[in-house]
């Protein structure tokens, strides 16, 4: 997280890139399942607190 | 460490759950001496989505198989973390402050966020995702320096 913060994006805070590490071996239960691209492009499109904060405790994230 | 007695030896960053769920994992790069801590709240947030029986994968689910962990692993690693790779401020120092910030408006996660940011002195860094909303918001309005991590795959 060394690298510059970048300004100027629509929410009005700085961005920093992080690139991903590959999980210890330890923490690793299925390594065909690895995949850090899907990983990044999930963490970067995810607008869960927005509808969280939108249906006033709705989680999308405990959807059965 | 707690939210009341930081670890002087330390600099504490505040995360989301979905980088303390990657941090928690071993997956999330700090630089050196920045130790990420998120708070019960979102650690809560993060258990709820693997315990709960369910029939779709959420996204939270969906970063963890990604990365190769189980439910089984993903709690293990959120529960209980290793306090190399993420920690779990203690809520209980913050309860007044909480208090006030729901009061006003906060959600329970925006209000812990923002008490335990405060309590450490420390910065927010949030996932894509969290960046706009309501928890940006409150740290917006509390004058919280965030920042907002894009998280981008390792170069082959």
């Amino acid at each position: 997280m060394s690298n510059p913060a970048s300004t100027d994006h629509a929410d009005g805070f700085p961005h920093r890139t992080v690139v991903l590490r590959r999980p210890p071996a330890h923490m690793i239960d299925d390594e065909s399942m690895i995949d850090l691209s899907v990983v990044a492009e999930l963490v970067n499109s995810g607008v869960l607190t927005e509808e969280i904060s939108a249906a006033n405790n709705h989680d999308p994230d405990l959807e059965v | 460490m707690s939210a009341a007695e930081p670890d002087g030896a330390v600099t504490p960053s505040v995360v989301d759950d979905q980088l303390a769920l990657l941090a928690a994992l071993g997956s999330l790069p700090m630089a050196l001496g920045v130790v990420p801590v998120t708070t019960y709240a979102w650690q809560q947030r993060i258990l709820g989505a693997f315990v709960a029986p369910r029939a779709t994968a959420g996204q939270l689910q969906q970063i963890a198989a990604r990365a190769g962990a189980t439910a089984a692993r993903a709690i293990a690693a959120a529960g209980d973390p290793d306090p190399d790779y993420l920690v779990i401020a203690d809520p209980r120092p913050l309860a007044v402050d909480v208090a006030r910030l729901r009061v006003s408006g906060a959600n329970s996660l925006a209000a812990e966020l923002v008490a335990t940011a405060r309590a450490l002195g420390a910065t927010v860094l949030l996932s894509r995702g969290n960046a706009r909303g309501h928890v940006a918001d409150h740290l917006r309005s509390a004058g919280l320096p965030v920042e907002v991590s894009d998280i981008e795959p390792p170069v082959h």
